[in-house]
């Protein structure tokens, strides 16, 4: 008998759920697509239902672009595990010689870089809209690109403690709303501080050290999200 | 060292319903045992809870004489689990849903899918997607994937559900070989299965709760 295979390194585990993840998203663009304009429609229905008027617009943008991103990434959320529970997938990562939670950090990975990641790209575009100035624009984009892998993290646990569950995609949305609370004051903070001359350091400070948690506690008590859900 | 599975006093439930109690075995490499019992007496469950993805409610299981723990590499390395719901993508080929799986189990960079395929019968499906097979294609991917397993330990559930009697025949055959080669497996079947090793026999419906 040929002896046992040797267990997967954290990091080649890791790599390993972000690229299956990837290759499956690939396989999805639609779906994905959606997410997106979801962002950028959402982001437009403001001027429309507020008030066209420039100057309120532009006071209200930060808020109305992290509003729109917290919404858009709960459209995604769903997917992150859902599908895998469904076909049997999760229960061989489950069981695979790896340490889960670097399976689930890579999933979360990869489901950052296909949900969070376009937003980044996308807010600029938003920011433009609402007339927002470039370095305003820029603080936008920074406080996105550290709180939204904060929101797929809250997300990612509850989406793992609510498989299973009836009305689950809803249900999800209920639960990660007030959780996302702190990282939207946080964020949409960050820019109107720096357009009220404050500068946007502390907010961006905060932000930062909500990631560095995230990252990590978040791969634990994602992974133990989710073998409760098995069990 | 020859591998070995043992269990004690097993007991499951399902919600507040006790399914079984007071399951035990030992078992050897190069044996197996095979799970019967009539549908919802637990033969699924009692895999899982194997397998560590299900905690026993009583009991304890030990590999290789030491209690084994869910979560350590080592434990998952030497067990294959294969359940009722496949572990398959709809949406992705059959080669690649066995490379990404192989990978998983750590088959680091052998690229031997096609090779496996053949063995099972499935040469020709290898680039159609796996949601467009036929119930029994789809318990011939399982078979490839058993047939390059190295797995020391195999949980299956109903292995040859769907299987028509050749591919029966191969899954009596990969499960021969691997018992020659000392491995040890857990069965859940109704039907006789074609192998030639006699298997140790535990019926769940002797353990029922009174």
């Amino acid at each position: 008998m040929q002896a046992d295979l040797p267990p997967m390194s954290a990091s080649s585990a890791l790599v390993w759920a972000c690229r299956r993840d990837l290759y499956l998203a690939a396989r999805s663009r639609a779906e994905l697509a959606v997410v997106r304009l979801f962002f950028l429609l959402d982001a437009s229905l403001f001027p429309l239902s507020v008030s066209p008027d420039p100057t309120l617009l532009r006071a209200i943008a930060p808020g109305i672009a992290w509003v729109a991103a917290l919404l858009a990434t709960l459209l995604g959320l769903p997917r992150l595990f859902a599908a895998d529970w469904a076909d049997g997938t999760l229960e061989q990562i489950l069981l695979a010689p790896a340490p889960l939670p670097a399976l689930i950090a890579g999933k979360v990975l990869a489901h950052w870089l296909v949900t969070g990641l376009p937003l980044l790209l996308l807010a600029p575009l938003a920011g433009l809209q609402f007339g927002l100035a470039a370095d305003a624009i820029g603080i936008l984009v920074a406080s996105l690109a550290l709180g939204t892998p904060i929101l797929s993290w809250l997300g990612a646990t509850t989406a793992a403690l609510t498989l299973g569950a009836r009305g689950g995609a809803s249900l999800l949305a209920l639960l990660v709303l007030p959780l996302a609370v702190p990282v939207l004051i946080f964020g949409a903070g960050a820019v109107e501080s720096f357009a009220a001359g404050i500068g946007a350091e502390a907010h961006l400070s905060l932000l930062g050290a909500g990631l560095i948690l995230v990252w990590v506690f978040g791969p634990f008590a994602a992974a133990l999200a989710v073998r409760i859900a098995h069990e | 060292m020859s591998a070995a599975l043992a269990a004690a006093e097993l007991a499951c439930a399902a919600g507040i319903r006790t399914l079984f109690t007071g399951v035990g075995f030992e078992l050897k490499a190069g044996r197996w045992l095979q799970l019967t019992g009539p549908n919802g007496t637990g033969k699924t469950t009692l895999l899982r809870a194997l397998a560590g993805l299900v905690r026993p409610t009583a009991g304890e299981v030990h590999w290789n004489g030491e209690p084994r723990r869910v979560g350590d590499p080592h434990w998952h390395a030497a067990c294959l689990f294969q359940g009722h719901a496949a572990g398959w993508k709809d949406g992705l080929s059959t080669a690649d849903n066995l490379r990404l799986q192989r990978e998983l189990d750590n088959h680091l960079g052998d690229a031997r899918e096609r090779e496996l395929l053949a063995r099972a019968g499935l040469a020709r499906q290898a680039r159609l997607p796996f949601g467009r097979l036929s119930a029994g294609q789809r318990r011939r991917l399982s078979l490839a994937r058993l047939a390059g397993a190295r797995q020391r330990l195999w949980l299956l559930d109903e292995p040859t559900t769907a299987l028509d009697t050749a591919g029966q025949q191969l899954f009596g055959e990969l499960l021969d070989s691997h018992l020659a080669n000392g491995g040890l497996a857990v069965v859940a079947t109704h039907q006789p299965l074609p192998v030639r090793e006699r298997p140790l026999e535990l019926s769940l419906a002797d353990h029922a709760p009174r």
